[in-house]
């Protein structure tokens, strides 16, 4: 373990770090553009020039590494010099764009400016900046050259990282851009992470072009529940709008690195489509439906899931999905217990390790493994086979929570399932968003998605990580957990009395020894691995 | 040159023979594009493709360098091709005027071809004769201390072959 002397300060750190990495464990920021943990070190934008004593020149922080006795002066008038003739030489070719620029504000071209920046243009008279086109590298992401400070991050992205190489350069000099093979596009499926790691405005998304400013968004650090990786996010909501703007990585070496792949990023959209979402509980009243008040929907089911439970041949059957919280499985579970139920049954995927960079998993469920964790019968025929009852008729009411069964059955038995639900005595329905199965539900229960609620997650390697509410649910709609507690509560005050999920989680480490550590106090911004097997 | 022409036979055997004197692939891709490029006349996308297939580079990766060097054509050359420098001492002395002029006179922006198909514009970086800057290579002649009166004098000659 070297020890070291940075801006006076005296560190031990370990071996292999560069400069850049060892200052800021200390708190001292090095401007810099073209290096990034993740890829290969080329020290080319010169933007982390420090000065080392005894060495003659300025050296560049990225690519010089932690020694013994190393004396570095970040502050030192020779390093803050050099720095700036950086930044002006940098900002010659580089529009004076910031008002109109999605970067702005995030920048870290525009953060070195104001921190080195001249403020001004030695040019006499009107300046002539390159000006090209913008074009699109993909249907989601579009490039500037004007604005390109070429630090090769994105290049070094699809060589390095997917090592799809699709990205190259065309030209030289001061006409070099950024460009894809004619007739390919950036099309892996993490291409994303490219906006991220561009240190200006030159790759920006286009689903959000010119309609965002960050300053506004309020940042909430959670998960994605779009497969069973379970990659580490934040999701930047703009609190005037309520409404997510950009969901984007949360570094986790353990989970993803610092990635999050396409699906993650753009494909959660359409629980934002206000008229595909549920939004107040729905009940059947004779032939038609009414919209009604939680009071009413919640006494209506747990009145009469009681009343079914009592019946002499009683058969309730509870169907849920891995897209449910830990937490809410957990209700979910307890709750048909409660009730005698002796057919509990929740969707699961297929855990593996088959993953797409080694990210994106092929379940697509955030938690099969707290399905597997809480005592589901587990395998996914269980789901099959109450399906299979409830068609032959031997089920005579059903509780579904995030699951649209029809899912489950081959296109020619959709009729049989249809007449099976309709035949029902009760049948309650809990989804955020109206599918085949709710049409025929008794009572539809608007629930929440993962973005709008707070619970726990376990990913396909046994890690429990924090769900954390970034938006409020449209209209009335509620959190699962919080449906399945008010029912709970009514059927039982005692058996159902926790506060919240916090609460809930306490519970399952008391039942369930592989989470026996694991509370909210405790799981932290990056996850807990459970115990036991992955 | 049609487009979708795959490489022939015999220029295949040149490639593989460079291949095989190659340290590594990567080295052996200028000169896989210079043999492509006397062959073919310039590089087309589709032996850009296959030369990145060949090597097994990228395509993005062979048009990076392929761009880069200015004695690759990704057009059809014209008959002659005329290289401005652009580099330092050469842009002191008064290359972009040069430049301008030469644009004017001929009808073409850098890079293009004249209709006539006489004479492409091109641009090159230091062609080592900072001395006598500006200067420009007219095919393989290097033409010194450029003034307007010169390039008038040596586009009409190009004009009249
Ligand atoms: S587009 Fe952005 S990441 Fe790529 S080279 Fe330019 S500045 Fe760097
Ligand atoms: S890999 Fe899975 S968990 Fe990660 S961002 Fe993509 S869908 Fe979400
Ligand atoms: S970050 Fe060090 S030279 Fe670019
Ligand atoms: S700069 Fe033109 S010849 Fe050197």
């Amino acid at each position: 373990m070297p020890k070291l002397t940075i801006d006076g300060k005296e560190l031990e750190v370990e071996d292999g770090l560069n400069l850049i990495e060892a200052a800021s464990r200390i708190g001292v920021d090095i401007p810099h553009f073209c290096y990034h943990p993740a890829l290969s070190v080329v020290a080319q934008c010169r933007q982390c020039l420090v000065e080392v004593e005894g060495v003659p020149k300025v050296m560049p922080a990225c690519n010089t590494y932690v020694r013994e006795g190393l004396i570095v002066k970040t502050d030192s008038e020779r390093a803050v010099e050099a720095r700036k003739a950086t930044v002006e030489f940098t900002l010659i070719n580089h529009p004076l764009d910031c008002p109109i620029c999605d970067k702005g504000g995030e920048c870290p071209l525009q953060k070195t400016t104001v921190s080195h920046g001249p403020g001004y243009s030695r040019f006499e008279g009107p300046e002539e900046k390159k000006v090209r086109q913008k074009y699109y590298l993909s249907d989601k992401i579009i490039y500037d050259p004007n604005r390109c400070i070429m630090c090769t991050r994105c290049v070094r992205f699809t060589e390095e990282v997917t090592q799809t190489g699709e990205l190259g350069y065309e030209g030289r000099g001061f006409r070099k851009k950024i460009v894809v093979f004619p007739g390919k596009n950036l099309d892996n499926e993490l291409s994303g992470n490219v906006t991220d790691l561009c240190p200006v405005g030159a790759l920006l998304n286009k689903d959000t072009l010119h309609e965002e400013r960050v300053w506004y968004w309020k940042f909430t650090d959670t998960v994605c529940s779009l497969c069973s990786n379970g990659c580490n996010i934040t999701v930047g909501v703009d609190p005037r709008k309520g409404k997510v703007a950009r969901v984007r990585p949360r570094t986790n070496v353990d989970v993803n690195d610092y990635w999050i792949c396409d699906r993650g990023r753009y494909e959660w959209t359409d629980i934002q489509d206000a008229d595909k979402r549920l939004k107040d509980p729905i009940i059947r009243k004779g032939e038609g439906y009414e919209i009604t008040d939680w009071e009413e929907a919640v006494s209506f089911s747990a009145t009469r899931l009681l009343e079914e439970s009592r019946k002499p041949l009683q058969s309730i059957a509870f169907i849920t999905s891995a897209a449910l919280t830990n937490e809410e499985l957990y209700l979910f579970k307890k709750l048909g217990q409660t009730l005698g139920s002796s057919n509990i049954a929740s969707s699961i995927g297929l855990i593996n390790d088959k993953k797409t960079f080694g990210l994106l998993s092929s379940d697509p469920y955030p938690n099969s493994t707290g399905v597997k964790d809480l005592g589901y019968p587990y395998g996914s025929n269980m789901v099959f086979e109450v399906i299979e009852s409830i068609m032959e008729g031997k089920v005579k009411s059903l509780y579904t929570a995030g699951i649209d069964i029809f899912d489950f059955v081959k296109k020619e038995d959709k009729p049989r399932l249809s007449e099976a639900l309709s035949n029902l005595s009760l049948f309650v329905a809990q989804d955020v968003m109206l599918t085949e199965t709710l049409r025929l539900a008794h009572v539809i229960l608007p629930g929440a998605s993962a973005y709008e609620k707070d619970g726990t997650f376990t990913n396909d390697r046994g890690r429990v990580q924090r769900v954390r509410k970034a938006i409020t649910p449209p209209g009335t709609a509620k959190a699962d957990w919080e449906i399945l507690l008010q029912i709970g509560k009514e059927i039982n005050e005692t058996l159902f009395s926790y506060k919240d999920p916090g609460d809930v989680m306490n519970a399952i480490a008391n039942e369930h020894p592989a989470y026996g550590d694991i509370s909210y106090d405790n799981i932290g911004m990056l996850g807990v691995q459970r115990s036991g097997p992955a | 040159m049609p487009e979708n022409m795959k490489l022939t036979r015999e220029l295949k055997e040149k490639i593989d023979s460079i291949v095989a004197k190659s340290e590594t692939k990567q080295s052996a891709l200028i000169p896989v594009l210079r043999e492509i490029q006397n062959a073919e006349g310039y590089l087309t996308n589709e032996s850009m493709e296959e030369a990145a297939k060949i090597l097994g580079l990228t395509p993005a990766n062979v048009q990076s360098v392929a761009t880069f060097y200015t004695m690759f054509f990704r057009k059809e050359p014209g008959k002659h091709v005329v290289w401005l420098c652009r580099t330092l001492s050469c842009a002191l002395k008064g290359a972009e005027q040069a430049e301008h002029h030469m644009c004017e006179k001929l009808g073409v922006h850098t890079g293009g071809t004249t209709s006539d198909g006489k004479i492409t514009l091109m641009e090159a970086e230091c062609l080592a004769s900072c001395g006598t800057a500006p200067v420009m290579l007219v095919d393989d002649d290097l033409v010194e201390n450029l003034t307007k009166e010169k390039i008038d004098r040596i586009i009409e000659e190009l004009r009249k072959d």
